[in-house]
């Protein structure tokens, strides 16, 4: 043996493990024969009897140690689940932009938790078999007819996604397509609440000629125009959403290509804040906070941001009504799935069952939130606001006036934004931008 | 199945007595000696954290596949053909283009003549050169979301200081506006950076002899002409150094477009990382989202390539 080893070697070396690996790769990647879903592994148990160990889960609402989820005693979830059932909780939080890459990265891979969070934009693509346990026939033992216990909007979005099947159970549902206006704007300005879209655009040319701004919104996050798009597709199109996405129709219908004319219209009149698409969520919403604009549309996410003690201060000045000619929304805030591939199966269920229908259900009623299980009440902070807002809202969501009026494919949700964004400043037309959501989802949806 | 165990044994036996052996004669024949084997695991750890997920995105850029689920579906080089049809590919391409044009320019030209100023005697340099430095400790995401605030268009920090100073008409909608938002994103980039490439630059300058300096002064030269004639020229390696580094970091620019406007209004500030995560996170594409990728990574090293001989030519020169 020498001590030379020359360049030309070591590229070659390296060459060859490269080509080894670039075989290796590009091996046509397997396709797996779709194998029908095992029957749940977990039997149901009564609570006393469940199994002890340990169980994962991933999200981001914090579910372990937030404060807001203390409301009910002061201690956080975490101590409950663990004193009630004996499994210890371990639980990773993650931002939420984050925590969508970590679930996209881990549970193809068959990594990741024993229970994962979701929400109504992203439930779809892991509503399958091949990433999350069918849960349906476990629900069935533990609950019997358990989806008459549960509100029937997010039972919707489950029967829907699931196709027959359930591959997620929802822990607490969100409002959207709610208006909150400032009653001293409206005062000043001798306002009512507009009961109809044609009210809607009088009232906000009056506050635009009073010096007021109209409308706050964080034109830059697309779930806020993905909540206006939804909102406006039940005024210039009602239920025509619902049906595109059962197959009747298309979203280049004259009808339903509308939304997008309202849209314009809204940017177009100056009835949003200057500059509204540069603008985040806070940036937005700060201008009603402070006064400066008169309304603002983000439905329940402002209760379940805000503490209770905000709430009560605000329901001094705020008001609320469902966007006129519309229903409002309702959608899964946040569900809990059980991976494929968890290892704790049982601890998982059982983690599932009582974040969904037992002390769970009571911590998410507490923060205040509106619980998925019909037997939960969410709780108000005992001032008008209950009244104005929290009740009717709730009496909406129950009620079930305002079934799927959301889009059930993630890919469409996310091509909403930047189409949105593209109408409102001039560089689509109304038809173009339908026509692209149309392609996104004729191509990405229907698979 | 026990004698087919067995004679997987023996076959694979026979097999490395024959395989090590020629590796051992190839060895000799070569003069290998054991040196090599400290080479193997760097050669592993980039191997299995560098080499291996390109492979993968280059493999996985042949396929129909939305990132979640494990079909996916062969569609060769269905994916590229799509890109080149694919007008807000387009876009994301030209942005970067813009992207790290206009900041490379900015950037070469405030480094240096901060550097060239912070040089010479000054009160308070070293002060300077900290509150230049400053920004460049601060995350990139940090910055981003303090500029957010900066450039809100009705209670932003620079409308309300244009607005008090008389230069209202100056107060735009930075980021909601798709003339501006690019170059808006830009501007934070600029700022970032710009004590980076001071520090780069100053260290540049301090290689230069102060004789020739004093030469060209009593040769009559002035500042702009020392400046001109000496000082540029002879920091041309720096420079190089730098436009590769500028270069690579547009390619790669990612954070501050992702939190300052999202690439929007309607793609007109997304560049192509962003592009790519929006396209594998958001829109369940990650089959295209790969091929984009592939694209992104020959694009970087065309221009890797053609800065390195820049490079080489500048340090001849110089």
């Amino acid at each position: 043996m020498c001590a030379r080893f020359t360049r030309r070697q070591f590229v070659g070396m390296t060459g060859a493990v490269a080509g080894f690996a670039l075989l290796q790769a590009c091996a046509p990647a397997p396709t797996p024969t779709p194998v029908p879903p095992k029957p749940a592994a977990p039997a149901a148990k009564a609570p006393a009897a469940a199994a002890k160990g340990t169980v994962s889960e991933w999200g981001w609402v914090n579910w372990a140690e937030n404060d807001k989820w203390k409301g009910l005693d002061g201690r956080p979830p975490r101590e409950h689940f663990e004193g009630e059932t004996g499994i210890k909780l371990e639980y990773t939080n993650y931002a939420y932009a984050d925590y969508l890459a970590a679930l996209k990265t881990a549970l193809p891979a068959g990594a990741g938790p024993d229970v994962f969070e979701i929400n109504w934009q992203v439930l779809q693509p892991y509503a399958s078999p091949d990433i999350v346990l069918p849960l349906d026939d476990l629900a069935k033992v533990t609950w019997g007819d358990w989806k008459k216990q549960f509100i029937p909007g997010l039972i919707d979005e489950v029967d829907r996604l699931g196709r027959g099947q359930a591959y997620f159970i929802p822990i607490y549902g969100q409002l959207l397509g709610y208006l909150f206006y400032s009653l001293p704007i409206f005062e000043k300005n001798k306002l009512s609440v507009p009961k109809t879209w044609a009210e809607f655009e009088a009232v906000c040319e009056t506050l635009k000629k009073s010096g007021a701004i109209p409308l706050a919104v964080g034109g830059k996050d697309f779930w806020q125009q993905v909540d206006w798009f939804m909102s406006l597709t039940e005024v210039a199109a009602p239920g025509k959403l619902d049906e595109v996405q059962r197959g009747n129709g298309k979203l280049t219908d004259k009808d339903i290509v509308q939304t997008m004319h309202l849209h314009k219209k809204i940017y177009t009149s100056g009835w949003f804040a200057e500059g509204a698409l540069g603008v985040p969520t806070a940036g937005g919403s700060q201008l009603f906070h402070e006064g400066k604009a008169a309304m603002m549309l983000l439905g329940t996410h402002v209760i379940s941001w805000s503490k209770v003690a905000t709430l009560k201060e605000a329901s001094l000045t705020w008001g609320t009504f469902v966007v006129p000619d519309s229903k409002g929304l309702v959608a899964t805030a946040w569900a809990m799935s059980i991976p494929k591939a968890a290892k704790n199966r049982d601890q998982a269920w059982r983690l599932v069952q009582w974040s969904s229908a037992e002390k769970g259900q009571e911590i998410v009623a507490a923060a205040p939130e509106p619980p998925a299980h019909m037997k939960y009440k969410m709780a108000g902070v005992g001032t008008v606001f209950d009244k104005n807002i929290i009740e009717p809202l709730i009496e909406n969501m129950a009620r079930g006036k305002n079934r799927l009026r959301w889009m059930e494919c993630s890919a469409l949700i996310d091509a909403v934004g930047p189409v949105m964004q593209g109408v409102a400043s001039n560089q689509l037309t109304p038809e173009a931008a339908m026509a692209e959501l149309e392609k996104t989802r004729e191509t990405r949806c229907q698979k | 199945m026990h004698h087919d165990s067995a004679v997987g044994m023996r076959t694979a036996g026979s097999a490395a007595s024959v395989v090590w052996p020629a590796i051992c004669r190839f060895a000799r024949r070569h003069e290998i000696n054991g040196n090599v084997l400290y080479v193997l695991p760097a050669l592993g750890v980039y191997l299995l954290f560098v080499a291996w997920p390109v492979i993968s995105v280059v493999r996985d850029s042949f396929y129909d596949w939305d990132g979640i689920r494990p079909r996916r579906t062969f569609i060769g080089l269905g994916n590229y053909a799509e890109l080149l049809a694919d007008p807000i590919f387009l876009r994301s391409i030209w942005n970067n283009l813009v992207w790290g044009i206009a900041s490379i320019a900015a950037l070469l030209v405030l480094g240096f003549s901060m550097a060239y100023l912070l040089n010479g005697k000054l009160r308070a340099r070293d002060a300077y050169r900290a509150a230049l430095f400053l920004p460049v400790t601060v995350s990139g995401v940090v910055v981003a979301i303090a500029w957010g605030f900066i450039y809100h268009p009705e209670i932003g920090l620079l409308n309300s200081a244009l607005r008090t100073v008389g230069l209202g008409k100056l107060a735009a909608v930075w980021l909601g506006d798709p003339r501006l938002a690019l170059y808006s994103a830009i501007a934070v980039n600029v700022w970032h950076y710009t004590g980076a490439w001071v520090v780069i630059y100053l260290a540049g300058l301090q290689t230069i002899p102060n004789e020739l300096m004093e030469a060209a002064s009593i040769d009559g030269a002035n500042a702009w002409q020392r400046m001109w004639r000496i000082a540029i020229p002879l920091v041309k390696p720096t420079t190089a150094a730098l436009l590769i580094l500028g270069a690579i970091g547009a390619v790669r620019t990612f954070e501050i477009v992702y939190i300052l406007t999202q690439g929007g209004p309607y793609h007109a500030s997304e560049v192509m990382a962003l592009r790519v995560y929006n396209l594998a996170f958001m829109l369940h594409r990650a089959g295209y989202a790969s091929a984009l990728s592939v694209v992104l990574l020959v694009i970087a090293a065309v221009i890797t390539v053609l800065q390195l001989r820049l490079y080489r030519g500048a340090h001849q020169g110089a």
